[in-house]
């Protein structure tokens, strides 16, 4: 099947700008650029083009599956603090917890910080998945932390995918603000409305944390083996701030996670941290870009791959110090294991460093299971497939251990428990 | 019999290092195995535990008469045989509880048993650490990771404590530990040993054998066992060395 933007600007056409004038720009970058290609050096792992091959549709469905009974399989204690956004549209908004605004905006609502922030950080010349994300979204949903507001519970938002006989497109455009000196949990769940609806997801997510505060995101991706996730999410942090990211990859076919942030004010730290067990034919790639922008900024990155069967994991890491940064600490570390003799890894850290007093390391490592400690563990009556499942546990634990809330921890071991327990380790 | 290996001849990459070996051990006997470097002492306690890099190309082990060979490692430690490995491995981010919690149950479940609740693992424990001197900080460590020489050590034994095996070997266990430690190490292995549970103690040092009396002293060289006896035989070699067996075992060729 032929693979061009002229369907998506079609349907732009049909839309009528929701947006406002924005969209018009970006669908302008995104007709010249085209859907990336392996030609590219960000996606030359990573080839998107088959997840573009499809005869999309992009009507809102009816719905034949419950929200509620899909949101029961998840960790959220309660049903309060839970947002539900389903195809893009915000669907649903439980009573949050006071100091966080959860509103879906588009060109007819006015809001002072939307204004503000909407689409300033979202690179639409450079990133042409962003502008097609810019260009077909229908509405910008934004989550607002106050200034001063410490957030006790998480926030849990829950994206909904759906599709029926038809594959469909899905726009998902966050933008998520987090006032001088807040403070805020959020679990971000992605999961498919059914076992075998056909999705193309493109998601962006802008993210500004203001002086002194505090975003820690903790996403799932835990969608069905025939969705495909384009996540584009660009950062924006002020002095002083934190932000914090756990990408969990447990589910789709296609996942391609790009995350940027600018440390542009002293003192801010950013973490990323990811975990991908992609098994069968999955593709999982995570793309980072840390950019130091000013002194005295620290990031800290840990990405772990557990790569199964014929599946294939990509980590391209990048990180830019800018000739002002000094006193920059950067950190990173990828690290995957291999289970199956044609799972497939691709590794790089990419490092421009123009200032000169900066602290910045870097490592990866791929390899199997260590063969000595599988021994040991059977030596002592733990059943091969038991003791490979539980090394792999452990070897995802430099990532699990940093996540937040204990409720999504024990969450996570389960559910990767139960894959592994299901996938045959011993090949 | 407990175990009796016959004509062993096993490979590792494709070079011959067990060649011919024979050994019986009765239940509650405890038998050391000495010999110089390189002889083949931990081949032969990873070919009994069952590593698979290991080719055995002739003869056979039976464990209580049934051919070992045919078993998976973990199929053999849940039938009592343990190996208190020479060099214990680390496992960082797996709690010494949590994996000892696996094994205990993983060999419960291979007898037909029902796990064992958290009260009662805990309790078994707790009455484990106190025979090897082993603090509830150790336990809640990451496997052996960054554990001392010795530490790591009386966690083998420790393990042992916890699984209550038929057929214990142990691999140099006493290397790199401390008088005091050595001491509790074999304190340990004494308060063991039972008319139904059988030791293979590979050591170099005849310090050893004072606190952990075996029934009978074997000289592993290249590949064979050269000479039995009893725990004389230990006070012998660490007197002549082992050019003496050397000299004896040209002269009997
Ligand atoms: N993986 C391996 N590859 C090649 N050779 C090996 C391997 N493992 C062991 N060997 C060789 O097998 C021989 C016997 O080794 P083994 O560890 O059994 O000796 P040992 O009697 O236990 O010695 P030590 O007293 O030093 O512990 C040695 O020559 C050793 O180099
Ligand atoms: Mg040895």
């Amino acid at each position: 099947m032929e693979v061009s933007p002229e369907i998506f600007v079609e349907q732009f056409k049909k839309a009528g700008n929701p947006l406002g004038k924005i969209q018009q720009e970006a669908i302008e970058s995104f007709k010249k650029a085209g859907i990336p290609h392996v030609k590219l050096e960000e996606f030359r792992h990573t080839n998107i083009v088959p997840a573009f091959a499809k005869n999309f549709s992009f009507e809102q469905k009816e719905h034949t599956y419950s929200a509620e009974s899909l949101i029961k399989k998840l960790p959220v204690s309660s049903i309060e603090n839970t947002v539900i956004i389903e195809n893009g549209e915000l669907s649903k908004v439980l009573p949050t917890a006071s100091g966080i605004e959860v509103v879906s905006l588009n060109k007819n609502t006015s809001h002072q910080q939307f204004e503000k922030h909407f689409s300033k950080y979202a690179d639409l010349k450079s990133d042409s998945l962003a502008a097609l994300n810019t260009a077909m979204a229908k509405s910008c949903i934004l989550v607002g932390i106050a200034a001063n507001q410490q957030v006790e519970k998480p926030l849990n938002i829950v994206l909904i995918s759906s599709a029926t006989d038809q594959a469909s497109f899905i726009p998902v455009r966050l933008l998520f603000l987090a006032d001088k000196n807040s403070s805020t949990l959020v679990h971000l769940f992605q999961i498919s409305a059914s076992e075998n609806g056909e999705t193309l997801t493109s998601i962006v997510t802008e993210a500004f944390t203001d002086e002194n505060a505090r975003l820690e995101v903790e996403y799932i991706q835990q969608e069905n083996n025939k969705s495909n996730t384009l996540s584009n999410t660009y950062v924006e942090s002020a002095a002083n701030s934190f932000f914090k990211i756990h990408t969990i990859t447990l589910g789709g076919v296609l996942v391609r996670n790009k995350l940027r942030i600018r440390l542009n004010g002293q003192g801010s730290e950013a973490y990323f941290n990811g975990l991908y067990l992609p098994d069968d034919r999955m593709h999982v790639d995570n793309y980072t870009n840390v950019i130091h922008a000013v002194p005295n900024c620290t990031s800290n990155q840990t990405y772990r791959g557990v790569i199964s069967d014929e599946a294939h994991g990509v980590f391209c890491g990048r990180i830019v110090v800018e000739q002002d940064a000094q006193k920059t600490q950067a950190y990173q570390s990828n690290k995957n294991i291999l289970v199956g003799n044609h799972a497939m890894v691709n590794s790089k850290p990419q490092l421009e460093i123009y200032a000169d007093d900066v602290k910045c390391t870097h490592g990866a490592t791929t390899g199997r299971l260590d063969s000595n400690a599988l021994f040991y563990l059977r030596a002592r009556g733990i059943n091969e497939q038991r003791a490979r499942a539980l090394l792999i546990t452990a070897f995802a634990s430099d990532v699990l251990q940093q996540t937040t809330d204990p409720a999504l921890h024990q969450f996570l071991i389960e559910q990767i428990t139960l894959k592994l327990s299901v996938n045959n380790l011993c090949k | 019999m407990m175990l009796e290996i016959r004509n062993l001849h096993a490979l590792i990459e494709g070079r011959e290092i067990l060649k011919g070996l024979g050994l019986t051990v009765k239940p509650g006997e405890v038998h050391a195995i000495m010999g110089p470097n390189g002889s083949g002492k931990s081949t032969l306690a990873s070919v009994i535990a069952g590593r698979e890099n290991y080719e055995v190309t002739e003869g056979e082990i039976l464990f209580n008469n049934e051919n070992l060979l045919e078993l998976a490692p973990e199929e053999r430690a849940q039938k009592g045989i343990f190996l208190a490995f020479q060099y214990p491995v680390e496992i960082p981010g797996i709690s010494n509880a949590t994996f000892l919690k696996e094994a205990v149950n993983s060999i419960r479940k291979a007898k037909g048993e029902k796990p064992m609740d958290s009260k009662h693992f805990l309790q078994l424990m707790q009455e484990k650490m106190k025979l090897v001197n082993i603090d509830k900080t150790m336990t809640q460590r990451s496997v052996n990771e960054g554990f001392s020489g010795g530490e790591k050590k009386r966690n083998e034994i420790f393990q042992m404590a916890m699984l209550d095996p038929r057929l214990c070997i142990l691999d140099e266990t006493d290397s790199g530990l401390d008088i005091d430690a050595l001491r509790i190490v074999a304190n340990g292995v004494n308060a063991m040993r039972s008319k139904d549970r059988s030791f293979l103690v590979v050591t170099h040092y005849q310090r050893l054998l004072d606190y952990i009396v075996p029934d009978f002293v074997h000289v592993l060289y290249e590949g064979k066992i050269v000479k039995s006896g009893t725990k004389e035989l230990a006070l012998e070699l660490e007197e002549k060395g082992y050019d003496w067996i050397k000299s004896h075992e040209t002269v009997s060729q």
